[in-house]
């Protein structure tokens, strides 16, 4: 025979009757098989598989012992090594014990060896074949499965791309819904816990259905007491595997007859649904299920979907903390809005009620001037001109919020140059404090103060400073011009006295030196030195203060001659000042 | 001579009044209007030599609008104006300003000086 020059079969003999058994091994080593030995019982058999591994076990069905030779064949069927019985039984019962236990042959004592060679070589080839099938079968699941963990790979990758593609959060949602069909699902829906209970938030259906799950989801939303789906997994915080959507599986789950004619018509057959989490907290819950496809779900599905899902949570974290960020900053910007209107309107405000003011006002001073022309006593012109000085103060009062309310417009205060002399200006302005009663300014002036001005911004100017210095003063206010220069013109207004260091570095600001509450003469609105430092950067020239607390202060103003001329040194501090 | 004529229009009745009294006071016939169109029709019966005291912002005619009308006319064109106003850059060119609130002896003053 060919299959000599090979290694021969290994056979192992079960037979506990002595000469049948030396019979049997003979007439096998003559078929040429090689026998690994010839043992009597189950037990010896079971051990002698286990160790020597033979191709094929010849099994006597009537042993001795506690173990007959189908118990035993069992045991080696288990093992992986094939058996043959050989028995003169063949009653029924014994067959049928001995066909479940899957013999690849069955010979019927008394035999010839043409048969024992042809049950032995089939027994052999058959149980090879089986074995390079199964073996063929386990490589193609393994290999089936190695696609499908690449493919769940790449569509995890896929779906992480997708969830951090948009922070929108209803886009986010949809996206979820929309990832897991057809991987994962044949329809799936998004569910969130509100106030209101429990509310789709995206539903996708990929065979077209999604009319239908819309209407089930608005009709028939999610009852708390449902003691599965996403009440379940929402409130527990664990996923929910429902392998097989039977009919009474509807009919429990079902609300209404209605429900359960819709949820026939979606006809889900398999589903599991896992909760979505934000920050360790489960706030709604994905569903997925199979209906079209006939799939089902299992263990392994379900894992997935809880990836899935704790993928889907981390994408709605961020599209949540974005979606907060841009309500805020909308928020916020709204709010700057508002103000930045109510400024305005404020402000456009006063300077309409400067402007109305202005034509009362008129109307009392021509009256009280009237009254002084008139008054023939001192008991009638005094109280007039009383009404008369309070009305200029009011005067003067309208003009500041007029002016201040230009430059808070951003117009600035406007300039309108001609050629003046400053000792002139400062002449006039001294003259009308002393108009009022007031004394004690000295005027000083060396080389030429003459210059392209706004003589009228100027008089204010030094009508602030001069009223300033007399009012905070302890006494005595001197002005001194200095034109020695060829471009520039300095003014200086001194007067004996401090400022507080606390005042110092915010006394051109608006309205501080009336809302300081230590100044108890204070009888403007404190916009005198704000309206003062614009003016002079109208002109393009700087102002400063210094001040000892217990000795002098003084205001430096340097004016360039010309609006061509700029003073270098209040270029540099705008540049200091807007870093 | 004829008594110099004062044309006061200003839709403030009090102003009006006081600028009536103080004009009066120094000799002046005073004729008043509350609007430009009633200081047009005033205009026409106004005795000669006379000037006018003109308030911008008012109802039915605006200053402005009064004093085109006279420059349009070779009969009025040649009467002084003074404007009073609180907003100072509305006033048409070529006209004396007085801004409101304004001092009465300087009003005065420079009415004196127009004729």
């Amino acid at each position: 025979m060919d299959r000599m020059s090979k290694s021969p079969y290994r056979l192992l003999v079960v037979e506990d009757e002595n000469v049948v058994a030396m019979d049997l091994r003979s007439s096998l080593i003559q078929l040429g098989y090689e026998v690994v030995e010839t043992v009597a019982t189950g037990r010896q058999a079971i051990e002698c598989v286990s160790r020597e591994h033979p191709d094929l076990v010849l099994m006597d069905v009537r042993l001795r012992g506690d173990m007959d030779g189908i118990q035993a064949a069992e045991e080696i069927g288990r093992m992986g090594v094939p058996v043959v019985y050989l028995t003169a039984f063949s009653d029924k019962s014994t067959l049928d014990r001995a066909k479940i236990t899957g013999p690849l042959g069955y010979l019927l004592k008394p035999f010839d060896e043409r048969e024992l060679h042809i049950v032995i070589e089939m027994a052999v080839h058959r149980h090879r074949a089986q074995k390079q099938h199964d073996q063929l079968v386990r490589e193609q699941a393994e290999r089936a499965a190695l696609e499908e963990e690449h493919r769940w790979a790449q569509f995890l990758a896929d779906a992480s791309t997708k969830l951090s593609s948009s922070l929108d959060l209803q886009t986010t949602l949809e996206a979820i819904a929309q990832l897991a069909v057809p991987m994962l699902a044949d329809l799936a829906t998004v569910h969130a816990r509100t106030e209101r209970g429990f509310e789709t938030l995206a539903i996708h259906h990929g065979h077209g259905k999604e009319g239908l799950l819309y209407e089930l989801s608005r009709r028939y939303p999610p009852i708390p007491e449902l003691p599965h789906g996403v009440p379940l997994v929402i409130w527990t915080g664990r996923p929910e595997l429902i392998p097989e959507v039977t009919e009474e599986f509807l009919r429990a789950a079902a609300q209404d007859q209605e429900n359960l004619e819709l949820l026939r018509a979606l006809g889900v057959k398999s589903q599991m649904c896992v909760p979505l989490a934000s920050r360790g907290e489960t706030w709604g819950a994905l569903t997925l299920a199979y209906a079209e496809s006939g799939r089902r779900y299992d263990d392994e599905d379900l894992a997935r979907a809880v990836d899935l899902a704790g993928r889907c949570s981390i994408a709605l974290d961020n599209a949540r903390l974005y979606q907060q960020a841009k309500e805020a900053t909308a928020h916020r910007e709204k709010l700057v809005q508002d103000l930045e209107r109510t400024v305005r309107f404020s402000e456009q405000f006063v300077g309409m009620l400067g402007h109305d003011l202005r034509n009362p006002l008129f109307g009392i001073t021509a009256a009280a001037s009237l009254i002084t022309r008139r008054a023939d006593s001192e008991a009638i012109g005094t109280p007039a001109r009383r009404i008369l000085i309070s009305a200029s103060r009011m005067e003067r009062m309208i003009e500041q919020l007029l002016d201040f309310t230009r430059i808070r417009l951003g117009k600035g205060v406007p300039i309108e140059r001609r050629r003046v002399s400053l000792r002139e200006i400062c002449e006039l302005v001294v003259g009308e404090f002393e108009q009022t009663g007031e004394s004690a300014v000295h005027i000083q002036s060396v080389g030429d103060v003459v210059g392209n001005w706004d003589a009228d911004r100027l008089s204010q100017l030094l009508s602030n400073l001069v009223g300033n210095a007399l009012l905070h003063g302890t006494g005595g206010v001197w002005i001194s011009l200095d034109g020695t220069e060829a471009d520039y013109v300095t003014l200086r207004v001194a007067n004996p006295g401090g400022i507080s260091k606390e005042m110092l570095p915010v006394i051109f600001e608006p309205f501080r030196s009336a809302a300081d509450k230590k100044q108890e003469r204070s009888s403007g609105l404190g916009l005198g030195l704000h309206i003062s430092q614009q003016i002079v950067s109208a002109h393009g020239g700087s102002i400063e203060v210094t001040s000892s607390e217990s000795e002098e202060t003084c205001f430096t103003v340097r004016l360039p001659r010309d609006a061509r001329i700029s003073d270098p040194t209040l270029r540099i501090r705008e540049e200091i000042s807007l870093q | 001579m004829n008594q110099r004529a004062v044309l006061v229009v200003d839709d403030d009745a009090q102003i009006r009044e006081s600028l009536r009294d103080a004009l009066e006071d120094e000799g002046y016939a005073v004729a008043l209007a509350k609007n430009g169109r009633e200081a047009l029709q005033i205009l026409h019966r106004l005795s000669r030599p006379c000037a006018v005291i003109l308030d911008l912002i008012m109802p039915v005619m605006s200053g402005n609008e009064f004093y085109a009308a006279m420059q349009a006319d070779p009969s009025f064109s040649d009467i002084p104006v003074v404007v009073s106003t609180s907003d100072a850059s509305r006033a048409p060119n070529g006209v004396l300003i007085m801004k409101k609130p304004m001092d009465l002896a300087r009003l005065l003053t420079t009415v004196d000086k127009l004729f």
